[in-house]
């Protein structure tokens, strides 16, 4: 029925996924790195931006399954078709790479208008000449093809979309209670001896006694501003869910695709290029900034050199160097790339070494620091003392203790390269014209600033949906880095 | 103590050749002369005899480091590396693809850049170490925490938003100013003041936090419990104690960022409309001018390593610690 | 002892102090976690005493010290109690009168000189500001008074010193001049929180006997924090025991040390090491110190050196150098201890760690059972690395904290023991380890971060014994340690001893604990040995002036300090060491021939040689 496609991004998504679950594994075993964890879930806004961002992330991974579908008998042209092409064997498949996003928004995406509209609109934004059936022109805001184009009579829109927002909420307040039910009644801990009744003959505390403990924003882990989170996102998303049929929430915009569609879909660039630029700059920041502090010398003469000189270059005319070089070179060799999907996607990652090749200076300075103090420490002068090799020694007694500032750096740069590439694009050394991302908004959006009156939804929609990702990035980096950063914890902070 | 400086600026000469070996390798061999022709030249036009000329309009008609048609020192002096690497070091960058000679077009137009960027720096310093100042000197109270709260919203919006939004309102709504453009001499703050507030406010979230934070490391140790116990107001342990350590991260910080000025500010510059080094550079890669982006680099990072330099000066002058080694 | 007729200057009456944390019960129920440190003291400051507070670490007396002064940290709150001083309740003040209090008639010194005074301002702007802020002197006044403080806590050059900054200062001047910053405005009580803590012996008794000195002149109330006894024993006329945030006996000095009361104090006298206490049992074997029947040395350390290159110029040529250690040269026979013994900066640890082959710059000559170590390089060295080992002072730094405790005592094993051995061996051996230093078996399975200072460095026991060393160099294993946990591990290592017949390097500066341990001791100045011999003969009989000097130093609870006998100065750089004899400057008995060469060795009984010129 389809064939898959597996993206040069995807495969790195797929890789970063393994390393997570890698990564999760390493901390169900160790006690330490269980209980910063713990640090971080008891900071109750990194509870809910965990929540946002993990909506965030299931847009993106969903963006992220590509395939080719299979192109219907029908749509085969028939001069070409022979008589086996009906079987599989001999199934073709369409030149175009698509996303499961992509099939789960297929309404939003076949429902385009012929240019501006209005968020919720039934009518065009701008004035056109229309031809009256009785053959005089006239001047008017013409119907949309699909922006509530089920209305029969126009003095219904106030009533129905109001309506649809009604059973949006009513549907979220039930799923929401369901869902809250079922996280209470899953997180119910044991409940322990002593003082309080226990009202059944399990060893876990009853269901009501912790929902009432959430409640009270006494449980350890603080449920309640999950929870909270969860209700508002539901009461966001199914509303919208609602109307989404026949509106056009967002608008559209100027080629009369749907607002929505586009945002949803850029948030699969932005996700790509926050962590798949710390991943690919990873092992060079580990390897080297390890090196030089370990083996001190010309080593760390070599690669301070090197990272002096890459950082003393201003980062912007680097990646604008680079993306220069690389477009001469993506355009001079249009044989290397059949598809555009695959043109695109090659410049993604292409601009993910390069922010990468730029900003892995600052972690290597970091880790190099680290690690001078940290071979100086006992216990690797201990291991030193067996006779332990170098190399074994970084990767027993080094590495691991380093592992908390690379966590750190990552979350934490996360939200700065999302932000990076709104502004690449802008100066045009971002991501591929033709790819969905909030840096390609903005820039269309921006000319349209100009229009009387102005068209200010995509720009809006970019700005909302850039802040939320930016925003719950951001509280949740600043809790990693309180829990895991051993200097904040010494002399306990006041709360 | 100026050994050490005369081994910072050997330092620093090595690293200047680094950058311009990193620019060279990235435009002239990874990329080659025929490349960058075809490119401009655009599919259709594509003959032999239009890169070559195309080519020679722009010097790129030698060999890449070895000219073995030559005689003596012209073998090294008549390549590519020669002529557009090794002659920065006496800035000059040759002509961009308007015919203009870039380093006259760099010396005019790091002035309004410095117009625009300077005050953004002054000021948005003052703010935000006041603001920083404030959220510290009550650390712990709704004040400070919702500051926290208020900078890291602040923190993630983009830049952009921050112009369009001072264009829309201040220039569009209110109609107080244009909304692009630059006149010279004092004609220049009518065009100014907009995009000064702009890079103002776009930078107090991370501004101020990163102040906090410094002011914060400094309120946690063991002089100030001293200072506290000498019976010392609380206004003065601040600003006699706390303060005149937390200014050297402070000044040594601000100091390496201030040859960088000189770039200014490529989004800025081009949202406003203001001839300075940042829109320029702007220009030149959307117009995919190769030549004016290498002089831009080599720019950059010169001026970034004055900013180093600049730094180990700051630092030997404001903490008695290195002064006196 | 006080009749009723004096008033007490201060009197703290029910003080609890408590530090709210976020911890959370088992249960998940939030409790407002308030943890109690200090859980209702009461006690009274008599003018001119010194009343001293002892406990150990975490015991809550540097807390009382903050809670009086109204300085806690964030999380700290006093939440009952008064602090009634001169009648007048301190905790019921408003803060603006609490400053009036605050360096006035209340001062404090605190442990760290080095971080406690503000690094970018000099010394005469911080007196002078304490002086501008309580009394009526300004500008050149306030300097006059200055200059005479620090005169009067006897920092040198007074004068150029104002407008000198604290780095430019070593550890003992900088707490004189905290302490000149405390006594600037005359105040009627000092706390004294562990105010020598992080100074060396020598410079701990020249700052004690100036606190006392200037105690006596002023009539002053002293309030003195610490967890040495011995200093008590010195230096207060009474002494206050806190345990788990309470008092648990108040007495007299002298009733005290005679006759503790309660289970806990007995205890902690117990726990102390005696300078004069009789040779332990343990210690039979190695009695009989005849020179005819000693055994051939297992160590042998000939003129060692290590010399830290400075490179300066534009080239980075090596313009001098650290000598750390500057020839060196000691041997210890199988089954011995050898105590190294010096202060902080004398080149004792490098030593340790240059036998060990872990320093690349040293040099000399370092014979181990026959063979020289110094000339063995990679697998030819790291085969016999089995045979030495090393245990560190810091039992928080030295294990991984992100390695089990069974991955940290199979690492040398893994690296140094036979080859292919199986998990299980593995695990049963680690067992057996973990039994040998007494801890629980499954100790293995948890992280190093579980246990408590004393259980980490039997885990280090551990690691260094898994590989069957012969000679263990042990870099002040217990002086991070409480003094009761201490005496454990020392007994620990001895029982060790006993039983596996291993030699061990003891570096150390607590001449207490040598004393207990060693069989023979060599006493270490600015790089290198001044006296070395069999213990008894250089703790009973030093010939060195600095041997002397060091032990008339150390605090004891049995014999008075005697004031003449404090060492002036401090150590001088081991970047240009004096010429000649490296004590002479400091030496009460300096002569002309000191300054020209370094004394050869000179041997003054069996196994006593000591490196001085002067006769005796």
């Amino acid at each position: 029925m389809f064939l898959p496609v597996i993206l040069w991004t995807d495969a790195l998504v797929f890789a970063l996924l393994a390393v997570l679950l890698g990564a999760l594994l390493r901390v169900r075993r160790s006690a330490p790195l269980r209980a910063s964890w713990r640090r971080v879930w008891r900071n109750p806004a990194a509870l809910s931006a965990a929540l946002v961002l993990s909506v965030f992330l299931l847009i993106g991974l969903l963006d992220t399954l590509h395939f080719r579908p299979a192109l219907s008998a029908a749509s085969v042209p028939v001069t070409a078709s022979a008589p086996g092409a009906a079987s599989a064997s001999a199934a073709r498949y369409s030149s175009e790479v698509r996303s499961v996003l992509d099939v789960l928004l297929a309404p939003l995406a076949s429902r385009s208008e012929r240019t501006y509209s209005a968020p919720l609109a039934t009518h065009a934004y701008a004035r056109e000449t229309i031809e009256l059936p009785d053959g005089r022109q006239v001047r008017e805001f013409p119907r949309l093809r699909h922006g509530g184009a089920h209305l029969v009579q126009l003095d219904d829109w106030a009533e129905d979309v109001m309506l649809r927002v009604l059973r949006g909420l009513v549907l979220a307040l039930v799923l929401w209670f369901v869902l809250s039910w079922m996280l209470v009644i899953a997180l119910r801990p044991q409940a322990e001896g002593g003082t309080q009744d226990r009202m059944h003959e399990g060893s876990r505390m009853s269901a009501a006694e912790f929902s009432a403990q959430v409640w009270r924003g006494q449980s350890e882990i603080p449920w309640r501003s999950l929870l909270i989170t969860l209700g508002f996102l539901l009461a966001l998303i199914l509303p919208i869910g609602m109307l989404v049929p026949e509106y056009h929430v967002l608008g559209t915009d100027k080629v009369g695709q749907d607002v929505l569609l586009l945002s949803l879909k850029s948030l699969r660039t932005a996700l790509v290029i926050g962590t798949l630029t710390t991943l690919v700059m990873l092992p060079f920041a580990l390897l080297l900034g390890m090196m030089a502090g370990y083996f001190r010398g010309w080593v760390d003469d070599l690669i301070q050199y090197l990272y002096t000189s890459l950082h003393s270059i201003p980062g912007v005319l680097l990646i604008a160097a680079a993306v220069l070089v690389l477009q001469v070179q993506i355009e001079t060799r249009p044989e290397w790339f059949p598809t555009t999907a695959q043109r695109a996607d090659f410049r993604l990652l292409a601009l993910c070494f390069i922010l990468g090749i730029t900003s892995w200076t600052g972690l290597c300075r970091l880790l190099r620091g680290e690690t001078l103090k940290l071979r100086e420490f006992d216990y690797v002068q201990a291991a030193r003392a067996f006779g332990v090799g170098h190399w074994r020694i970084m990767r027993r007694h080094i590495l691991p203790n380093l592992m908390h500032i690379v966590l750190i750096a990552v979350v934490m740069d996360f939200s700065g390269l999302v932000l990076a590439e709104a502004v690449l694009s802008y100066v045009g050394v971002g991501v591929d014209p033709s790819m969905n991302s909030f840096g390609t908004m903005i820039n269309a959006a921006r000319l349209e600033m100009g229009r009387e009156p102005m068209v200010w939804w995509s720009l809006s929609s970019a700005f909302v949906f850039m802040f939320f990702l930016v925003l719950s990035a951001n509280l949740f980096a600043d809790a990693v880095r309180d829990a895991f950063d051993p200097r904040l914890h010494i002399g306990g902070r006041s709360a | 103590m100026s050994h050490y400086l005369l081994r910072r600026l050997f330092y620093a000469v090595l690293i200047l050749i680094g950058v311009n070996l990193i620019t060279f390798v990235l435009f002239f061999k990874v990329n080659t002369p025929d490349d960058m022709a075809r490119m401009q030249l655009g599919a259709k036009r594509v003959t032999p005899a239009a890169i070559a000329k195309w080519k020679a309009d722009r010097g790129y008609d030698q060999p890449l480091v070895w000219n073995s048609e030559r005689q003596g020192s012209e073998q090294l002096t008549q390549t590519i590396f020669f002529q557009k690497s090794v002659e920065m070091f006496r800035f000059e960058f040759g002509r961009a693809d308007d015919g203009r000679d870039i380093a006259r077009e760099i010396s005019q137009r790091m002035w309004p850049s410095l117009a625009l960027a300077l005050p953004v720096f002054l000021i948005g310093m003052l703010v935000h170490i006041s603001f920083a100042l404030l959220m510290a000197f009550f650390r712990g109270s709704y004040l400070d925490v919702g500051g926290v709260v208020l900078c890291v919203a602040m923190m993630s919006v983009s830049g952009l938003f921050y112009i369009i939004g001072g264009q829309y309102l201040v220039a569009k709504v209110w109609s107080l100013v244009p909304i692009s453009g630059y006149a010279p001499g004092m004609d220049a703050l009518r065009f100014l003041w907009l995009p000064v507030l702009v890079g103002v406010i776009g930078g107090i979230g991370s501004g101020t936090r990163w102040y906090r934070t410094i002011f914060i490391e400094e309120v946690s140790k063991d002089y100030v419990r001293t200072a506290r116990a000498k019976g010392l107001s609380e206004l003065v342990v601040f600003y006699r104690h706390i303060l005149r350590n937390a200014m050297i991260p402070i000044l040594t910080g601000a100091v390496v960022a201030l040859p960088m000025l000189f770039m200014g500010s490529l989004i800025t510059e081009s949202f406003f409309g203001i001839p300075g080094l940042g829109s320029y550079t702007i220009e030149a890669i959307q117009a995919q001018d190769f030549g004016v982006v290498r002089a831009m680099v080599f720019i950059g990072s010169l001026l970034y390593i004055v900013g180093l330099i600049l730094t180990d000066v700051s630092y030997t002058l404001v903490d008695p610690r290195v002064r006196f080694e | 002892m006080h009749q009723d007729t004096i008033k007490p200057v201060l009197q703290v009456r029910g003080l609890r102090t408590v530090i709210d944390g976020s911890a959370r019960s088992a249960d998940g129920a939030s409790m407002a976690t308030a943890l109690a440190v200090v859980d209702g003291i009461d006690f009274s400051l008599y003018p001119g005493e010194t009343f001293a507070i002892v406990g150990e670490s975490g015991c809550g007396k540097s807390i009382t010290a903050l809670s009086l002064m109204r300085l806690l940290p964030d999380a700290a709150r006093v939440v009952a109690g008064q602090v009634l001083l001169q009648g007048e309740d301190l905790l019921a003040l408003p803060e603006s009168s609490m400053r009036q209090v605050r360096g006035r008639r209340m001062a404090m010194i605190f442990q760290e000189p080095a971080t406690s005074l503000n690094p970018v301002l000099t010394l005469g702007t911080q007196l002078v500001e304490v002086i501008e802020r309580h009394t009526a002197l300004r500008a050149l006044a306030a300097r006059q008074q200055a200059l005479a403080v620090l005169q009067q806590v006897g920092v040198p050059d007074a004068e150029r010193r104002l407008g000198e900054y604290p780095f430019q200062l070593s550890g003992g001047l900088k707490q004189r001049v905290m302490i000149a910053m405390a006594l600037a405005t005359a105040p009627d009580v000092l706390v004294a929180d562990e105010p020598t803590t992080a100074l060396d012996v020598t410079i701990q008794a020249q700052v004690l006997s100036l606190l006392a000195r200037l105690q006596r002149e002023r009539g002053m109330a002293v309030l003195l924090i610490t967890h040495d006894l011995a200093v008590v024993s010195q230096y207060a006329q009474r002494v206050g025991v806190m345990h788990a945030g309470k008092l648990v006996e108040v007495a007299a000095c002298q009733t005290f040390f005679a006759s503790p009361q309660h289970p806990y104090s007995q205890q902690l006298l117990a726990a102390l090491p005696r300078t004069q206490a009789v040779p332990g049992p343990q210690r039979e074997p190695w009695q009989n110190n005849d020179a005819t029947t000693q055994p051939a040395s297992l160590l042998q350390v000939d003129d060692l050196r290590v010399h830290y290159p400075i490179r300066a110029g534009l080239l980075r040529r090596t313009v001098a150098s650290v000598r750390a250690v500057d020839g060196v040269s000691l041997s210890l026979q199988a089954g011995r201890t050898l105590a190294l013994v010096g202060e902080s900066g004398c080149g004792k640890t490098t030593v340790g760690k240059a036998i060990l082959q872990l320093i690349d710059e040293a040099s000399g000559q370092v014979m181990f059972d026959g063979l020289d170590l110094m000339q063995l390089r990679g697998e030819a060295l790291r085969q016999r690395r089995s045979d030495f080992q090393i245990i560190f002072q810091d039992p928080y730094a030295s294990l991984n904290p992100r390695m089990r405790v069974s991955d940290i005592l199979a690492e040398g094993m893994q690296a140094l023991g036979p080859r292919g051995l199986s998990e299980a061996e593995l695990a049963q051996q680690v067992g057996q380890l973990l039994q040998q230093v007494g801890l629980p078996e499954d100790a293995g399975t948890r992280y190093a971060h579980e246990f408590s200072g004393g259980q980490r460095q039997r885990i280090a026991i551990a690691r260094a014994l898994a590989v069957k060393p012969r000679l263990i160099v042990c870099d002040e294993p217990t002086s991070a340690l409480d003094v009761s946990v201490q005496a454990q591990i020392l007994k620990l290592l001895l029982d060790l001893q006993r039983d596996t017949g291993v030699a061990l390097l003891f570096i150390s500066h607590n001449i207490a604990v040598v004393e207990q341990v060693a069989d023979a001791v060599a006493v270490m100045y600015l790089g290198r040995i001044v006296e070395q011999g069999p213990v008894a003969a250089v703790l009973r009989q030093p010939r060195h002036p600095y041997t002397r000097a060091l032990l008339a130093a150390v605090p004891t609870l049995d014999r008075p300090m005697a004031e003449a006998a404090l060492l002036a100065g401090e150590l001088p750089s081991p970047v240009n060491p004096p010429a000649g004899c490296h004590f002479h400057p400091r030496c009460p008995q300096a002569q002309p021939t000191c300054r020209e060469a370094y004394p050869l060795p000179r041997t003054v009984a069996a196994g006593h040689t000591v490196q001085c010129v002067l006769p005796e």
